[in-house]
């Protein structure tokens, strides 16, 4: 068992945002995580960019009476004020998350992208996200909302959500991944201009080799829309110097929520002339495990070995991309056929 | 393998340090400094050693079972550990007593070759995402303000 102060913290947190739901208006939804759903309350407020972060998930429809996960989102602007915890600030961790030993059976974390507590019960499926003002939520935050607390979620069933782009051909999919700016983004809304199917561009979850969709928007610059031949539904059109933020909800189509086979792993790289070649499969887990990492405030302790053990079955390949559409697809499509 | 006098103990640091390994590859998080590290073939097999082993003379007695070390081979290990204690991946206490995995093996994840002088590799294109102290990195008024001079990085 953890701290009791931190448990005196947590259950106080849950007491609170039970007591904002009675007085706050809020908003109801649930959404897909794979084969779970999650119902989410949350308020009734747009962040800065006018974006709407809770349209950004998958929704289950109709939504089911029960939900696996319930998350409390609470804003700090309303009427019930933030209980303050007094344990030592040396016990988080660099990234704002205490360790789970000093928590339990609670997870804590203060998430700075979002400027938010966040505090899950992995026992009872619960987690609360006290943010300090939703309607300051950078507009990345507000394209991937809550990721800390889904990938809290989808541990406790031995998921993990991943930092990668995934495309679909013939019931089977491939995971495109890297760092940000490598080609991932334009080389997949270019596949599914091309035809392949689309299931995500940024956190997806994975368990048991399948790949889910979880959220329905994309990430590109300015160049990268340039290259795109469709209309496509930019959100944020004139946000100076930010990445577009694309709705790509129509795109995912409702099959792929059952979850896709995994069946190789691509690691795009800018180069001059197009090309698919056969990379160890460390290097690909170089190329994904620390981008992943990264996005959920240094995962969970299993983060790493989930995404080992993801790679360990799969071919891996670097995809050089030129930006020759035709070239770059046909040497992408080669990655399904080997 | 017996313990000497104020031999020094390598170990791993835990609380900042996430790590696996994958095909005779090793991959190492450091979520304090931001920066992350692969290491393959001989490197990798340092790496597992040293994690069993905990003590040089260890690490060697382990990888001595595996390849055939040339002369050169100890410095090399040291000169490894000494950047992996550089890169704040390890931590360094002086014992008199050595720890011991009962029957040590390296991983039999990948065809292994001669004995290489091992790399650590750096990569830090991740440390303005993954340094994003929540704690520490805030204005006087507290979390979450944030100081001005260090806003936070887009993260992906």
């Amino acid at each position: 068992m953890g701290d009791p102060r931190i448990r005196e913290f947590c259950e106080n947190l849950f007491d609170l945002a039970g007591a904002y739901l009675a007085r706050m208006p809020t908003r109801d939804a649930t959404i897909r995580l794979g084969t779970r759903t999650v119902a989410i309350h949350t308020p009734d407020l747009s962040t800065q960019c006018g974006i709407d972060p809770l349209a950004g998930l998958i929704h289950a429809d109709p939504a089911p009476p029960t939900s696996d996960f319930e998350i409390t989102c609470v804003d700090a602007g309303g009427p019930i004020p933030l209980p303050m915890g007094l344990w030592p600030s040396a016990w988080h961790g660099p990234l704002g998350v205490i360790p789970a030993y000093r928590t339990a059976p609670f997870r804590v974390a203060l998430d700075r992208h979002t400027q938010a507590i966040s505090v899950f019960h992995p026992g009872l499926g619960r987690g609360v996200i006290w943010t300090w003002d939703f309607s300051l939520m950078p507009y990345w935050a507000a394209a991937t909302p809550w990721r800390l607390m889904l990938s809290w979620c989808v541990d406790t069933f031995d998921g993990e959500m991943i930092h990668s782009a995934c495309l679909e051909s013939d019931g089977r999919a491939i995971l495109l991944v890297g760092r940000s700016g490598a080609g991932k983004s334009t080389l997949t809304l270019q596949a599914v201009e091309a035809g392949y199917g689309l299931i995500g561009d940024d956190f997806a979850l994975v368990h048991d080799g399948t790949i889910y969709p979880v959220y329905t928007r994309a990430k590109a610059h300015d160049d990268s829309l340039a290259l795109l031949t469709e209309p496509w539904t930019v959100l944020n059109p004139k946000a100076p110097n930010d990445k577009r933020i694309i709705d790509i909800n129509d795109r995912v189509a409702s099959d792929r929520q059952a979850g896709t086979a995994i069946t190789a792993v691509v690691v795009p790289t800018q180069n001059t002339r197009s090309e698919l070649t056969p990379i160890s499969r460390g290097s690909a887990f170089r190329h994904l495990a620390p981008y992943s990492l990264s996005g959920l405030l240094g995962g969970t302790g299993r983060s790493l070995l989930r995404i080992r053990q993801l790679l360990a079955p799969l071919p891996t390949f670097r995809l050089d991309v030129s930006r020759n559409r035709d070239a770059d697809l046909q040497h992408l499509a080669c990655a399904w056929q080997r | 393998m017996s313990g000497q006098p104020n031999q020094l103990r390598y170990l791993l640091k835990q609380r900042d340090v996430t790590h696996e390994r994958l095909d005779g590859e090793v991959i190492a998080v450091n979520l304090l400094t931001g920066r992350y590290y692969s290491m393959s073939g001989t490197a990798a097999d340092i790496w597992s050693a040293i994690l069993m082993a905990q003590t040089l003379e260890g690490t060697h007695d382990l990888l001595a079972s595996t390849y055939n070390l040339p002369a050169s081979a100890p410095d090399e290990i040291q000169a490894f550990l000494d950047r992996c204690v550089e890169a704040e991946l390890f931590e360094v206490e002086k014992t008199v007593t050595a720890h011991t995995t009962k029957q040590p093996q390296l991983p039999d994840d990948f065809q292994r070759t001669a004995w290489q002088t091992p790399a650590l590799e750096e990569y830090e294109d991740l440390q303005d995402l993954i340094l994003v102290d929540p704690i520490h990195d805030t204005s006087a008024l507290g979390w979450p303000h944030i100081d001005e001079d260090n806003q936070a990085t887009e993260p992906r």
